[in-house]
């Protein structure tokens, strides 16, 4: 059985946003990111999801529950961390983390108030008021808040926005923690370093659902291999030459030539290397760029646009 | 419904209104304020007012009107009447109690979940929204009731001290008592209830609470009608009241269920 399963999931504003025709399938202690720009319809998806809001057609399961007729179970089934952590500031740590675990049955609340205000080091806290902790601290307890129940799904919207590097590294290391015990996880970010990093496999989504593939794939796919050549001869002049000499796409930047590689081979740089020294072009370093996921991502978003 | 919910919201509605000087002060002091105020005013005008400056017809008229529910009345001397007239307008006043409290817990409570961004936190729980709004107007009705019939019990102790205890017979003849009793809880929900959805389209607590004008203006407006004698004050005029209110109370009902619920909240809510 696939932790999620959704079909044709749609969700249309009257404003036109939302999301259409979603259909994916998210394995049991599988990391998701879904990525996207603002207003992508990464949160309504999540919303949607997490039984918050009916969708529009199409229909989606969580461990084989409806989110539209098992809504309420739903709910105990997936832990959501919002966009926004809000707490009510004038009450203590294990207060807040009280007030959401009693809406639980069968829990026992305090023990698990316990054993995740230790997990996140945040015991030493429990009796200070929400209103004392920073940013990255109050993410980390909405994290406490999330996982509180044991769900068996965590849905994580944005969970590093706007938070200072080291705390976007903390709450980084803590989904890390948590891939690594087996939780699956759909995490909504417009980060591609942190989608990279995370995921196990990564839905690109602007209004729908545009690729789906691991984070290598995605890169495969749609970056091209580049070969850069530094060259005391990299000027417009000699980038004709060059170009005529390897039958190649090629660029200049920052001194280096920027040469496409149209194959898998490995050798073919060396190869490349031998027809410009033999062409008489000065190369004096080369290496390979390495492939980003912002590549990837720009790619299909701009083969998005050009459709 | 879901007493464990529903407790565990009042529990934290109360803990964080007591613990909010503005919201504590409204719901135990300015009750108080309001009856100690409108006692101060009935011994001030009792006391000082010359009767021949005033327009004697227009009050005579009003305490013929008066004395044919309390016939005791008309055999009082005319400052007594007087007296007499203004305290059977004390319980209209104490029901702005309900009302004030009823519209601040609404507006403060949901206002501040949406400014603290708890509302989605909350919603995202196994709580349904119909116990999350029963939750919400018992955490307002309990106090807002408590609080009217303390000033209730303290008005008619002081009318009792400080005007005579035969005084004390309109206060606690069965018309009041079933206009206390029945009215208070009746304007206490519906204050709630414009509260919340008020509260929908607003993100600031005063704007909210501006739309409480709507229920107090009313009620002033049936003092004035009730002291000029043009709607009499009898058991029939305050089953009327209560009747009317249960319509408006069920139709917000309604719509406020409607307006409260999860899809709403989180994509047509301001």
């Amino acid at each position: 059985m696939f932790a999620i399963t959704t079909s044709n999931l749609t969700k249309l504003f009257p404003n036109g946003r939302g999301i259409k025709d979603l259909s994916i399938q998210i394995n049991e202690g599988e990391v998701v990111s879904l990525l996207g720009v603002n207003g992508a319809g990464k949160t309504t998806t999540v919303r949607m999801l997490s039984g918050m809001i009916l969708p529009t057609s199409g229909t989606a399961e969580i461990f084989g529950k409806n989110i539209v007729k098992d809504s309420i179970e739903i709910h105990s089934l997936v832990g959501l961390l919002t966009e926004t952590p809000g707490f009510y500031e004038k009450m203590t740590l294990e207060m807040n983390l009280r007030f959401f675990a009693q809406f639980y049955e069968n829990l026992d609340y305090e023990k698990q108030i316990d054993k995740y205000l230790g997990i996140f080091e945040l015991t030493d806290r429990r009796k200070e008021f929400v209103s004392t902790l920073s940013k990255g601290l109050k993410q980390r307890l909405a994290i406490c808040r999330a996982m509180i129940h044991e769900p068996k799904i965590l849905f994580f919207d944005e969970p590093t926005s706007g938070l200072d590097p080291e705390s976007a590294l903390s709450i980084k290391k803590i989904i890390k923690k948590l891939k690594e015990e087996g939780r699956t996880i759909l995490l909504c970010t417009h980060n591609l370093t942190e989608a990279d990093e995370l995921s196990d496999r990564i839905a690109i989504i602007r209004g729908k659902l545009l690729e789906i593939q691991t984070p290598e794939e995605l890169k495969k796919k749609y970056f091209k291999r580049i070969l850069v050549v530094k060259s005391s001869d990299a000027n417009a002049g000699n980038l004709e030459k060059v170009k005529k000499l390897l039958s190649v796409d090629a660029e200049v930047k920052d001194r280096c030539f920027n040469i496409a590689i149209n194959s898998e081979s490995e050798n073919v740089k060396g190869d490349i290397v031998k027809l410009l020294i033999n062409g008489g072009i000065d190369v004096q370093e080369f290496y390979e760029k390495e492939n980003t996921l912002e590549d990837a991502y720009m790619k299909v978003m701009s083969e998005e646009k050009e459709k | 419904m879901n007493k464990r919910v529903v407790k565990n919201i009042i529990i934290k509605e109360w803990y964080l209104t007591l613990h909010d000087m503005n919201s504590s002060m409204l719901i135990t002091v300015l009750p108080l304020l309001v009856i100690g105020q409108m006692i101060l005013v009935i011994f001030l005008v009792f006391r000082f007012t010359n009767l021949s400056e005033i327009s004697i017809g227009l009050i005579l008229n009003s305490i013929d009107v008066a004395a044919k529910t309390f016939p005791f009345i008309s055999q009082l001397p005319l400052r007594e009447q007087l007296l007499s007239l203004m305290i059977m307008q004390m319980p209209l006043y104490m029901l702005l109690i309900p009302v004030m409290i009823g519209i601040y817990f609404a507006t403060f409570s949901i206002i501040e979940e949406k400014t603290q961004r708890t509302l989605e936190p909350l919603l995202a729980t196994p709580a349904s929204t119909e116990d999350i709004l029963l939750a919400k107007g018992l955490s307002a009705l309990i106090p807002a009731y408590a609080m009217t019939l303390i000033c209730y019990v303290i008005t008619v102790s002081a009318v009792g001290f400080i005007f005579g205890f035969q005084h004390t017979r309109i206060l606690l003849s069965y018309i009041w008592l079933m206009g206390v009793i029945f009215l208070s809880p009746l304007l206490g929900l519906l204050a709630f209830l414009l509260g919340v959805m008020t509260s929908a389209k607003h993100t600031d607590v005063k704007q909210a609470q501006n739309f409480s004008l709507f229920i107090i203006f009313p009620i002033f407006g049936l003092i004035g009608l009730q002291f000029t004698g043009i709607i009499p004050l009898n058991a029939l005029t305050i089953l009327g009241y209560i009747a009317v209110l249960i319509l408006i109370d069920y139709l917000l009902l309604k719509s406020a269920v409607s307006v409260f619920s999860r899809s709403k909240i989180l994509t047509n809510w301001k």
